[in-house]
């Protein structure tokens, strides 16, 4: 019998309160530490101080005297919080930070997101005791949990980032032999959505659209290939204003490089067109991509997406495998939609800003290709996604205001394509009328990135659809607002 | 496949020129053909509508068997001097051309002359040189004027004015010849049904789809040299006169980059080193054994123009970092007519291994001339 089913049942509990004083003292410098650390990295990586990360902090004789006072605030109070190895154990302080950060993905159900499955399963302390060691040199790394701005922190609903207490915390715990601890201190289990909803992780969907099953023959290596499917009657019986969707691989998801979607209203004349063409390019009413890493939508209230009476939907399917005998399958995209309860104030688009005819040069180690796109109404921006491939190093968004002011909105120092991660903004962000918002990507088509996944560095490379190919793109879904409210939520 | 069609068919079209093109000059100028090593090719590609015109430079201005076509005082005759290729239909003046006769090796143009008037005969070449006995003959009549600066050679250039349509420019000594040419509609853009698939190797070479999708947002012009070296100018589409950059060349300050907030950046790319007056602009920039390519911006500068040129040549037309400057030029300027053309960039061949890198908007227009110093 598991040692958990012996614990008592307790609520999810928040970490004591003399932790969160302290924590809040520790992110304060936190953040400074992890701003100057950007603009190293940065420099590092790019050889170029304008790469992403720059102009945030500079380090000011007062900074220093600030930092260093509460860094001394800190080390005297920081042995109560977690730094005395003997006091950490599983249950008490570790088992808190895997539900809140991990166990989304680590856990054996396999209908996590986007039906993409973690190596291992850390939901109990045994199946965590042997992936300890592991486990801290990753949190430590910061390559786990996977988020991968260097900046802003705290804008984003769906940041997955352990503070520094956190990571001190399992640090302390692997240093003191992974102890148990008392099983009864420790929360009750977590219970995710999709166990109780058939796989959907917002929640059973109002209505779902599944595709009509293909088979992607043996000799497919790489297949870009669109499907039509009207949604029945039954499902939309009149106009319909949707605050949320989910997509799902379906079967042999793992197998599924990306999936995008769109609205195809009654009488809309759209065709897929070749060479190159992506059925969503030419789709107005766009539900956005899936990709490994991507999450489900749900917008925030007040925003919703109109699918009229008798739509389509398109499902623009890449397939991605090694072609030969026995690599065949069949595949069958699902698409769970959340109908708004009371009807939005702010229909939602989709936006692409992207250069599509740039040439990345062999053995170029920093490629730099940028797009930008120039707001012509009042705008409530509701999310970003950066999407590059293989060759994809690093990418920055900005929005430049009318007045000259530069904010960052994403910097991603990092850029690794297996996580294609959407971010969505805690709360609506405003943008007016004349911003500029750039799209900075940059690229690596040397000798060692192509030698990690397989590409012909000596080559040229323009935008493609094979995920061999580069894209430079930056999608956004927001909704244009009246210049009333614009100015109301600026004013306040 | 589609590449490889591509890539058949300029080299079907290279050698059919040289063959067809070296008989049809063989008529005109048997001693220039027997020197001469191939031709130079001016192309211009409109929402990926394109056309060129290729010439071999041996037409020179002082030969004594021209003198009676150059004649200031009037004159008559013909020559042989260029041939003309297109995707599609093309309409000279009045004249519609089919895509089918367009296509290689295209139709023969001869510049002709009767007393003060000048025409272009056009025919389609079907290996018979002398318009007189050529099939499908048409004529346009050309504009003419006679210019301060001459050209030792023949030359010829195709030219943007708008977004389908374009001026073919001849010159050959002091004497100028343009005619106006419109574009036919593209040809349908290959639709694919749902349930039908795109499926790709990881071998496959799918450089002609990166084109494809650079010339959906882009127009482009490009100069063959005699040695087969491409220069080409990748420039946005749809940067009109009523656009929210333009207002930007009368307002542009002293030290100031005019911005396309609507475009990437202007995009060179040169397989020979260029020489702009005493600035060398090089080819391996980016990569060793690679083309140079180079971002162009234009800056206002000390009540003239300058060009910019830069190491990020896929940055927007607003991301300009002076970083990654490499060079700057001056820039001939002229205010030309009341012209409403877009935005706009030529490379207009001036001999063998020279030519002229035009850019305009509207009414205003920059130049600057180079040499092929490979």
């Amino acid at each position: 019998m598991s040692l958990l089913a012996l614990a008592p049942k307790k609520k999810l509990g928040r970490p004591p309160r003399f932790l969160c004083c302290h924590l809040g003292i520790v992110s304060g410098i936190l953040k400074t530490r992890l701003v100057v650390s950007s603009v190293i990295e940065h420099k590092r990586r790019h050889g170029d101080e304008r790469a992403p990360g720059r102009s945030v902090v500079r380090i000011t004789p007062r900074t220093f005297v600030i930092v260093t006072l509460l860094g001394g605030c800190l080390a005297i109070s920081a042995p109560g919080v977690a730094a005395e190895e003997g006091d950490v154990t599983y249950y008490e302080h570790v088992l808190p930070i895997l539900q809140n950060n991990c166990q989304s993905c680590h856990r054996p159900s396999g209908t996590n997101i986007t039906g993409l499955v973690a190596p291992m399963s850390l939901m109990t302390y045994e199946e965590t005791r042997p992936w300890a060691r592991s486990i801290a040199r990753k949190v430590e790394a910061r390559e786990m949990p996977p988020w991968f701005l260097s900046a802003p922190h705290g804008v984003f609903s769906n940041e997955k980032r352990l503070s520094n207490a956190e990571i001190d915390m399992i640090v302390a715990w692997v240093n003191a032999g992974a102890p148990a601890g008392d099983m009864a201190s420790g929360p009750e289990p977590l219970v995710f959505p999709e166990e109780l909803n058939d796989g959907w992780t917002l929640g059973k969907p109002d209505f779902v659209v599944t595709m009509d099953l293909y088979t992607v023959a043996d000799d497919i290596y790489d297949l870009n290939i669109s499907f039509r499917k009207a949604i029945a009657e039954h499902l939309v019986p009149e106009d319909v204003w949707v605050q949320g969707w989910e997509f799902r691989a379906g079967s042999n998801g793992d197998r599924v490089h990306h999936f995008c979607s769109g609205v195809i209203s009654p009488g809309e004349d759209v065709a897929p067109v070749v060479p190159g063409g992506d059925d969503t390019d030419n789709v107005r009413s766009s539900l956005g991509c899936m990709a490994a890493g991507a999450e489900s939508t749900m917008l925030p209230d007040g925003f919703g997406l109109l699918i009229p009476k008798g739509s389509t939907l398109s499902f623009g399917m890449h397939y991605n495998k090694e072609a030969g005998p026995g690599t065949s399958f069949q595949n069958a995209a699902e698409l769970g939609f959340f109908v708004a309860k009371t009807p939005p104030k702010h229909a939602i688009k989709y936006a692409r800003i992207a250069n599509e005819g740039f040439e990345i040069p062999p053995h170029h180690p920093n490629y730099h290709v940028g797009s930008a796109w120039t707001l012509k109404k009042d705008i409530a921006l509701l999310t970003l996604w950066p999407h590059s491939h293989f060759r994809g190093k690093a990418t920055r968004i900005t929005a430049t205001y009318p007045d000259g002011r530069e904010e960052l909105l994403l910097d991603l120092p990092e850029w690794d394509q297996s996580w294609q991660v959407t971010y969505k903004y805690r709360e609506p962000k405003i943008l007016p009328m004349g911003t500029q918002i750039d799209v900075h990507w940059w690229f690596d088509n040397t000798v060692g990135r192509a030698a990690r996944y397989n590409l012909n560095p000596d080559r040229a490379v323009g935008d493609g659809p094979r995920t061999y190919d580069e894209m430079q793109r930056g999608f956004f879904t927001y909704a244009e607002l009246e210049s009333d409210a614009v100015n109301t939520t600026i004013g306040q | 496949m589609r590449s490889c069609r591509h890539w058949r068919f300029i080299l079907v079209l290279g050698v059919g020129f040289l063959t067809q093109f070296g008989e049809a000059l063989s008529v005109q100028a048997p001693v220039d053909v027997a020197s001469s090593t191939g031709a130079v090719q001016s192309e211009l590609t409109l929402t990926a509508r394109t056309a060129r015109v290729k010439f071999a430079p041996t037409l020179r201005a002082d030969d004594p068997k021209h003198q009676r076509l150059l004649s200031p005082s009037g004159g008559d005759g013909r020559v042989h001097v260029a041939q003309l290729e297109s995707t599609v239909t093309l309409t000279l003046s009045d004249v519609e051309l089919t895509v089918d006769s367009l296509s290689s090796p295209g139709h023969d143009l001869w510049l002709e002359r009767t007393g003060e008037n000048w025409q272009l005969q056009l025919g389609v070449n079907n290996g018979i040189s002398e318009p007189g006995t050529a099939t499908d003959l048409s004529t346009v009549p050309l504009t003419h004027s006679v210019r301060t600066t001459a050209s030792p050679t023949f030359t010829a250039a195709l030219i943007p004015t708008d977004a389908d349509t374009g001026r073919l420019l001849l010159q050959w000594g002091v004497d100028q010849w343009t005619v106006d040419f419109r574009f036919g509609d593209p040809p349908e853009r290959e639709r694919r049904a749902p349930g039908t698939g795109d499926s790709r190797t990881r071998e496959d070479d799918t450089s002609s789809i990166s084109r494809g999708k650079r010339l959906n947002e882009r127009n482009e012009t490009q100069l063959v040299l005699l040695d087969g070296s491409r220069l080409s100018v990748l420039f946005f589409k749809e940067l009109d006169i009523g656009g929210p950059d333009f207002p930007q060349i009368a307002t542009a300050s002293d030290g100031m980059l005019i911005q396309l907030t609507a475009g990437a950046v202007t995009r060179l790319k040169t397989e020979t080193p260029l020489q702009f007056g005493e600035t060398m602009v090089d080819t391996d920039n980016l990569a060793p054994g690679f083309a140079g390519a180079y971002g162009l911006w234009l800056k206002r500068a000390e009540g003239g123009w300058r060009l910019v040129f830069t190491h990020e040549p896929d940055v927007w037309g607003t991301q300009h970092d002076p970083a990654f400057d490499a060079a700057e030029i001056e820039l001939a300027y002229s205010h030309v007519d009341s012209s409403a053309r877009p935005f706009g960039v030529s490379i207009q061949p001036t001999g063998t291994d020279r030519g002229r890198l035009v850019l305009h908007w509207g009414p205003h227009e920059w130049s600057a001339d180079f040499i092929a110093a490979g």
